[in-house]
């Protein structure tokens, strides 16, 4: 990924300061003596010593294309425009970059003011300066740039051409056209396909391809037993295995390597995550079973919320995660603009590198220097993300939507009717709080006590409450009453009540714990009770709370029971103190609310991470990569070259997402049928037609068979886009069928040892994947549920297919990594592969191993009775073919044996270890 | 592989010709010559983490890095400001200047003045270089902390270990080649250690040094399950399977490459848990270099580089602890935690003759400000900061650039990031612009378009 924006800005060091100047000016007349003397003396000496290391022209890119050693250059200036206009300090950048104002030039130090006001002196001067070197001669464009001319005609650029599949002299070789290819290419250098790959190799073969998983003893030898020709028998086996659900799961992936699927983000600090993430990666599953044609595939994730489709809307939204589940960066310290471009950059070169193989990112700072594709190009695109927003969308039809909305708009309604009929009860259930004064009281007490103010009050008042059953809010309230702040002290005469509650508090060690001193406890009671009886008092005397000054105890009565009182219950805690008629009113109330409540809850609907359309807007190209240096707009379009040069912008009403889109899924698209082709391709052979998958620019790999390539691309438009007819022309292919074996007889290796001429089938060891699926596989515990939430692979008990293990940028699962699983932060079109021995600790210690260990040992003992049949059902499972006999005497010599007291695996349990950790086992022929 | 293997040794000679479906096999193996590099954007190599040469003759084999993260304040620690006393209480950028509380003396025959809050690594002052005009580009710990490990502020590129063991290879085949120390986690985490797109190999091992278990370190390293000799004999069994396996498939090395590293694997077990095994230190060794977890880190640290483990990092502790956003006085406690311990760590590296063949980073992800915040604290600060530089290859007893009298900017010898991984990837025998990976169409490298060596702090 190209994020090198800022740190090629730095380099363009003078350039794109400002467009104002057109030219420099042509000095008319011929410096002085004196003027030259002050060049050589004050000027050249610091050119020299601090500039012509980065800017000279006897580099071949001398920084920002600007050089200093020739007056010409000087006066030319940089990659975007001159630095000096001779007499004219305010048009000339140079200057600002010297005072560290823009630029800070040179890097290594400001320069001495007085040195500074030389270069100042020099300018006004005219810019004199006698150097006229070589640069005078050279072409004026700064950077060596491919002709484009040249790289437009590069191979990947052209129409697609269906060439008729060549004649070749052994007809009886190839099943197919393919074959025809492949043979003509081999025929030309003078090699030989080796033999076929037996029937038990090829169903193996076909099973890891298709559902990553080895097949069953039964299926192989129902092929094994098939009476038909290899090819119908192999036909058959191919189908089956495409109507498989698994098969979605195993080149489902493939899919999410390029799409950097992830579900978090490599930082955590106030991180987007994605806990819906896997709505998008089962749609990929999906969408791979469904034999989604593969135009539609891209489509959908490019702009499935724009096309009109008879599928419905929320079965392509969570298509719209291939952009929406991209990584975010930080945005802080005035860098957003920064971050956003390069979030921007993720999601245009995620799809141009994976649906297209260029790496268009490298226009971002300048002109593709090998490729077709220029800074507008890439802004073009760019300016389509930038009109589109991050937003989570109902995964969920509709009418369901709708369903959910208005469920829980009429349970909102329900409860404020609850929240209204509890608010009229309020005032009437008061009094009834009267029995509690005591323990208000006695909680306040306890709340208070010792007499000083506590660090965690709150918390204290919360516990307090919830032990003696008091309303916290209620309590809080007794509490500050009952402390008597000095600045209430003017209300203290009035309340001759709480007297005894005064003169306790002085009785009382103030710093004394009295919490668990019972005569304490009692005399508080006793202090609460004699309130409780006056508030009894207050009330039956007491008309209401406003009534007049004459009512004998109106003060406490308003103190208890005005809307604030210390009686005054909260709404949301009156319905405890309700009885009669209006309890059953309440409950009857609550009963409905709890219905719509459960009726709102049991309609699911889940929000997938999704894009819709922004302000649709187009934006300007960012000079040398800098969002600070913005030049003229690049209206968005997508690259000419990849359009029949074709550059009319695209007219979008929205983002220009589905223009995008249609660009990218056409029949007239290059690369598109070609790329997607060669990863299919790629995915049956261990390598593509093109071994670089990703980038099919001037610096890829070429094609090893240009005409095989096109002629699939051809077929796979005309079979509507359909992934499955192409795996089916790629696997009923002789050239897929071959054995993996070096031939005995003929010696290809010398001359291609690695294969690019596909004399045989490639050897590969199986991902991560497949390998830890079909070692649950054999041994009977893999757990076949497909789609879901994503779930951690390191607990133990996870025996789900690792599809399903979440994928985190922040912290990548240990097995994963350590098993090439790549980086989800960048797109990957390939794997490498590392075998190290941390992978074999795996095999060797793991308590995963260990666990799957027994669990094989434990079905062989179940399914076979002697050590002999163990062994052959061991090899049925694991292999598909029974054991040599050294092998069997092998196994049968080693369970022979005993194991000692300290060890915690049997004999059959370290052989199962041994069988599970094996190559054979970890590679597919 | 270094070790010679009983079963099927692989026979480099052969690789080429032998190699079996060959996805740019050997890539890596030629990583530093330029008409060898890989044009593949993918890689496959059976020994990704071979001992490979240096473009030139270095001193220095080993990098010990000693994060201490959260930033640690340049103008108390390593550069004395005595105009902040004058400037004391008025207005810089972000706060009022704050003179240093700590006391700055000269230590060493150079004369180098270093915080009394160093008293113990004041003794090596002649060896440390001192960098006091580093600058980087975004005073906060997530960005600061990506920006110095792997030179760029989003997690889209490896990190500095990852380029050095993909480089230079590792000298030990039973060590991991890169190990992180860290008690807990520092912000960010793993992707400070993350090999981004070169392969797997190349990430960082975490470990966590705050709860030292010789037997849980790396994962999978113990066996819990059998005897060594019955794991022994179930490998044999394993080996004899392969071979036989192998015997049938003809001359493959991604098969044999797999034998080869099953054994690797088995020794692994018993080398890997002694190297981290501190307790198999003399007391007087223990007590050189004190309590605590960042002094086990430290002696870990030698115990790993004399095993020839290529690049280990030591994080200070979790969390980003010398952040002294509230008492820039916090700073006692952490230089009082690691103080002895990396005099103690430079003494017995040198004693062991393995000073010079290593060379010891310290620093944080960016400095200070010399304005306080609040009363007494200290807020981020990217402008000009210090670090140094010790061991192989490099000048000791020397201060290397400056910051402005109030220690704001680096103004002298400006040292960026990238000049520092050029400088440390030279000193290891490195030329930073010739160590590229091929990805997505384009080299990259660890200091992108950047750096420049300081060629005068080298030896």
């Amino acid at each position: 990924m190209m994020r090198h924006a800022l740190r090629c800005a730095a380099f363009v060091i003078f350039c794109a300061v400002t467009n104002a100047v057109l030219n420099a000016a042509e000095p008319s007349l011929a410096p002085t003596a004196e003027q030259l003397e002050f060049f050589e003396a004050k000027i050249r000496p610091v050119l020299v010593k601090h500039c012509y290391e980065c800017h000279s022209t006897k580099l071949a890119a001398p920084r920002g294309g600007l050089r200093l050693d020739d007056r010409e250059a000087v006066l030319k200036g940089g990659d975007s425009g001159p630095v000096i206009v001779a007499g004219d300090l305010k048009k000339s950048p140079l200057i600002e970059a010297l005072k560290y104002e823009s630029l800070e030039m040179p890097p290594k130090g400001k320069l001495p003011a007085a040195v500074i006001a030389d270069f100042e002196q020099w300018v006004k001067m005219g810019v004199p300066d006698p150097r006229v070197t070589a640069a005078t001669s050279k072409p004026t464009d700064p950077q060596p740039t491919t002709p484009k001319q040249q790289s437009s005609a590069h191979w990947s650029f052209q129409k697609l051409t269906k060439t008729p599949p060549p004649n070749v002299k052994n007809s009886q070789w190839p099943h197919s056209d393919i074959d025809r290819f492949v043979l003509a290419t081999l025929d030309e250098a003078g090699l030989q396909p080796v033999a076929a790959a037996d029937r038990r190799t090829l169903i193996r073969r076909a099973s890891f391809d298709l559902i990553g998983l080895p097949p069953e003893p039964e299926q192989v030898a129902a092929f094994l037993n098939d009476s038909a020709s290899d090819s119908d028998a192999f036909a058959k086996v191919v189908e089956e295995l495409l109507r498989s659900p698994h098969y979605g799961e195993r080149w489902g992936r493939y899919w999410l390597d390029i799409a950097r699927y992830g579900e978090d983000q490599a930082h955590t600090f106030k991180a987007r995550n994605y806990p819906q993430g896997y709505l998008y990666r089962d749609w990929v599953v999906k969408s791979f079973n469904d034999d989604l044609p593969y135009d539609q595939f891209l489509i959908e994730q490019i702009a499935g919320d724009l096309v009109s489709h008879d599928r419905p809307l929320h079965e392509r939204i969570p298509a719209l995660g291939l952009f929406a589940l991209g990584p975010v960066y930080y945005q802080d310290n005035g860098e957003k603009d920064k971050a956003l471009a390069d979030e921007w950059d993720d999601r245009v070169d995620t799809l141009i590198r994976g649906t297209q193989a260029l790496t268009i990112s490298c226009a971002r700072c300048h002109d593709h220097k090998f490729d077709p594709l220029t800074m507008a190009d890439y802004y073009g695109l760019l300016g389509i993300f930038a009109s589109t927003d991050y937003q989570e969308r109902p995964a969920a039809p509709q009418e369901v939507v709708l369903a959910k909305q208005h469920a829980e708009a009429a349970l909102k309604e329900q409860q404020l009717e609850v929240d209204r009929y509890l608010e009229t009860q309020a005032r009437s259930v008061r009094e009834k709080l009267i029995p509690e004064i005591p323990q208000y009281v006695v909680g306040a007490w306890r709340v208070m006590n010792p007499f000083k103010k506590k660090a965690n009050e709150k918390k204290v008042v919360t516990d307090i409450a919830k032990q003696l059953k008091l309303n916290e809010d209620l309590l809080r309230r007794w509490v500050a009453y009952l402390e008597e702040k000095p600045e209430s002290g003017a209300v203290k005469s009035a309340r001759p009540y709480l007297d005894g509650w005064r003169e306790l508090r002085k009785q009382q060690d103030a710093n004394a714990d009295l919490s668990d001193d019972k005569a304490a406890l009692a005399a508080v009671t006793a202090i609460g009770e004699a309130l409780r009886q006056q508030a009894e008092s207050a009330a039956a005397t007491t008309a209401s709370p406003t009534a007049g000054p004459e009512a004998k105890d109106a003060t406490l009565y308003s103190e208890l029971f005005s809307d604030k009182g210390l009686l005054a219950i909260p709404a949301t805690d009156v319905g405890r103190y309700l009885t009669g008629e209006p309890a059953v009113q309440l409950a009857s109330l609550n009963k409905t609310r709890d219905e719509r409540k459960q009726a709102a809850d049991a309609i699911k609907v889940l929000m997938a991470h999704a894009v819709a359309d922004g302000q649709g807007a187009d934006m300007p190209i960012y000079l040398a990569g800098d969002p600070r240096k913005k030049g003229p707009l690049a209206p968005r379009a997508f690259p000419a070259i990849l359009r029949n040069g074709d550059s009319t912008p695209f007219k979008p009403t929205g983002s220009g997402r589905l223009e995008l889109a249609q660009a990218i899924a056409s029949p007239d698209n290059p690369l598109t049928a070609r790329v997607f082709v060669n990863r299919i391709w790629a995915g049956h052979f261990g390598a593509g037609l093109v071994r670089t998958p990703s980038n099919f620019g001037m610096l890829g790999e070429r094609p090893t068979h240009p005409e095989l390539l096109d002629w699939l691309a051809v077929r796979f438009i005309e079979s509507g886009w359909s992934m499955k007819s192409l795996h089916r022309e790629i696997m009923l292919s002789a050239t897929y069928r071959l054995s993996s074996s070096p031939s005995e007889t003929s010696n290809p290796q010398a001359t291609d040892a690695d294969n690019h001429l596909l004399w045989r089938m490639n050897r590969r060891r199986l991902e991560v994947e497949p390998w830890r699926d079909s070692v649950l596989a054999v041994v009977g515990n893999l757990d076949r549920t497909l789609g879901g939430p994503s779930s951690n692979l390191s607990n133990g008990n996870n025996q789900r297919r690792t599809l399903y293990g979440f994928v985190s940028r922040h912290q990548l699962d240990d097995l994963l990594r350590l098993f090439d699983f790549p980086d989800p932060n960048i797109t990957a079109g390939q794997r490498t592969v590392t075998t190290v021995p941390l992978q074999q600790l795996f095999v060797l210690n793991s308590e995963f191993m260990v666990a799957q260990s027994r669990a094989l040992a434990a079905r062989l003992t179940r399914e076979a009775s002697t050590d002999d049949l163990r062994i052959h059902r061991a090899y049925a499972l694991l292999f598909n073919r029974s054991p040599s006999p050294n092998e069997l005497q092998l196994g049968l010599d080693f369970l022979a044996t005993t194991k000692s007291d300290s060890a915690k695996l049997a004999v059959l349990e370290q052989y199962a270890l041994a069988l599970l950790g094996s190559n054979e086992f970890a590679f597919v022929d | 592989m270094t070790q010679s293997i009983d079963v099927s040794p692989i026979s480099r000679r052969d690789m080429l010709t032998r190699s079996a479906a060959g996805f740019g096999m050997l890539g890596l193996a030629s990583v530093l010559s330029d008409e060898h590099r890989a044009a593949a954007e993918s890689t496959l190599s059976n020994e990704p983490l071979a001992p490979k040469t240096p473009h030139f003759a270095a001193k220095a084999k080993h990098l010990i890095f000693l994060f201490m993260n959260g930033g640690p304040s340049h103008v108390d620690t390593f550069d004395p400001k005595p105009e902040l006393v004058r400037q004391a209480g008025k207005p810089g950028p972000g706060g009022n200047y704050m003179p240093s509380p700590f006391k700055f003396q000269q230590r060493g025959e150079c004369g180098l003045p270093i915080s009394e809050i160093y008293p113990h690594l004041g003794e090596y002052m002649d060896d440390l270089c001192v960098i006091r005009s580093m600058f980087t580009s975004t005073p906060n710990h997530e960005p600061g902390l990506f920006m110095m490990n792997s030179g760029t502020q989003q997690p889209t590129r490896p990190c500095m270990g990852s380029w050095l063991n993909y480089g230079l290879g590792t000298e030990n085949q039973n060590l991991p080649g890169f190990v992180v120390l860290c008690p807990g986690k520092p912000v960010v985490g793993p992707a400070l250690w993350s090999n981004s797109f070169l392969p797997g190999i190349y990430q960082g091992t975490h470990i966590n040094n705050g709860q030292l278990d010789p037997k849980k370190i790396i994962s999978h390293i113990n066996n819990q399950h059998l005897p060594p000799t019955e794991q022994r004999r179930l490998l044999d069994l394993m080996q004899k399977m392969n071979k036989e396996h192998l015997a049938t498939r003809g001359a493959d090395n991604q098969l044999e490459a797999r034998i080869g590293s099953l054994e690797m694997a088995y020794r692994m077990q018993f080398e890997a848990q002694d190297a981290f095994d501190i307790t198999r230190e003399s007391e007087e060794t223990r007590k050189l270099y004190g309590p605590g977890q960042f002094a086990d880190g430290c002696l870990i640290a030698r115990r790993l580089v004399e095993r020839g483990v290529r690049t280990v990092q030591l994080f200070y502790g979790s969390g980003q602890p010398w952040d002294a956003h509230g008492d820039i006085k916090d700073h006692v406690r952490d230089a009082k935690n690691s103080d002895q311990a990396i005099a103690a760590l430079i003494r017995d590296l040198k004693s062991r003759g393995l000073f010079d063949e290593t060379l010891i980073l310290w620093g944080g992800e960016f400095g200070r400000t010399p304005t306080a915040q609040g009363v007494t604290g200290r807020n981020h600060h990217a402008t000009g900061f210090s670090m140094w530089l010790a061991g192989g290859g490099v000048k000791g007893g020397m201060a290397y650039g400056a910051t402005d009298e109030l220690g704001v900017k680096a103004v002298e010898n400006r040292m960026s990031v990238h000049d520092l991984h050029a400088t440390m990837l030279h000193l290891l025998g490195i030329d930073h612009t010739k160590l590229t990976y091929r990805y997505s169409g384009r080299d990259f490298r660890l200091t992108d378009v950047h750096g420049e060596v300081a060629h005068s702090i080298l030896a």
